[in-house]
């Protein structure tokens, strides 16, 4: 019975995470330009290398997102997201502690600034990455 | 095991890296050439950072940032964050302050703001301010809303 419902635990988990990371990669390959001015204003990445991160880790995310939610490859991506998740954390702290008020730019249209909110929901994605990585098998 | 999962990881990354470059060359070629900067506004160092309520009281405290309220001089005599000076956009842009004047060591820590999110005049304020070589600005974009909300130090009529 628990070995179903973990089953059924990490089902859920890998479709949720699996699919915010396809949805938030995808609203920023529809707008690579905004995505792009997001970056600069995290005051983090030197200017000439912005368009490089703009063009290049929205599909980072889909893939990662559709290897989880259609198991394959699963631990890899599993691992991707979880290291995405932990430098994303990293920076949403910085640039917190950094008294900066601007918009996470998490996903595109959703208007949400920098605060412990948006780092407490990066961190529990963090753990539910980590769980479906230590599940997953290797492939 | 664990090797070959990382390898797995960097090959997935590396795939994703070459779709993006295919699919958006010229977002890459324009930032590695700067046109992304120029045209786009697209830079690290933004003129001035937009700071939040805390960093904006800190910055109060520690008493050496000078606070522009880039709202009408009315809005400003209603109500103003004590201390602040009466810098309306409007009138820096059609040259009726002389910021030389009331400001002139272009070292400062100058902090504008106006009247909440909704208000691009602290911004523009930030612009027109570093185009007349001050450096060192910050927005306070939340404004006078957040700070009254916060019950934090104001002057005025109100």
């Amino acid at each position: 019975m628990k070995r179903i419902t973990d089953r059924y635990l990490y089902l859920l988990i890998r479709f949720f995470i699996g699919g915010l990371f396809i949805y938030a990669g995808l609203g920023k390959i529809m707008a690579p330009f905004e995505f792009a001015v997001t970056i600069g204003s995290y005051n983090l990445v030197p200017t000439r290398l912005i368009g490089l991160v703009a063009a290049t880790l929205p599909w980072i995310e889909v893939l990662a997102g559709l290897g989880v939610i259609l198991g394959v490859r699963t631990k890899a991506c599993s691992l991707i997201i979880s290291s995405l998740l932990a430098v994303f954390i990293l920076i949403l702290i910085l640039t917190y502690l950094r008294g900066m008020d601007i918009d996470c730019g998490c996903f595109r249209g959703v208007d949400r600034k920098i605060g412990p909110l948006v780092i407490i929901e990066d961190l529990l994605m963090f753990f539910g990455a980590l769980f479906i990585y230590s599940k997953a098998e290797p492939s | 095991m664990q090797r070959e999962v990382i390898v797995q990881s960097l090959l997935i990354v590396l795939a994703a890296c070459l779709i993006g470059a295919v699919t958006q060359p010229d977002l890459i070629l324009d930032s590695l050439t700067g046109k992304l900067a120029l045209e786009h506004s697209v830079a690290a160092a933004p003129i001035a950072p937009v700071i939040n309520l805390a960093k904006a009281k800190e910055l109060f405290d520690e008493g050496e940032a000078i606070f522009l309220d880039a709202r009408s001089r009315s809005a400003y005599g209603e109500s103003h964050i004590a201390g602040a000076l009466s810098v309306p956009l409007l009138d820096v842009l059609r040259e009726r302050v002389d910021l030389a004047a009331i400001l002139p060591d272009k070292d400062a820590i100058l902090v504008a703001y106006c009247s909440g999110d909704g208000c691009d005049m602290a911004g523009e304020l930030a612009e027109e301010l570093a185009r007349q070589g001050y450096q060192r600005l910050y927005v306070f974009q939340a404004g006078m809303p957040a700070w009254e909300a916060a019950g934090y130090p104001t002057a005025g009529t109100k």
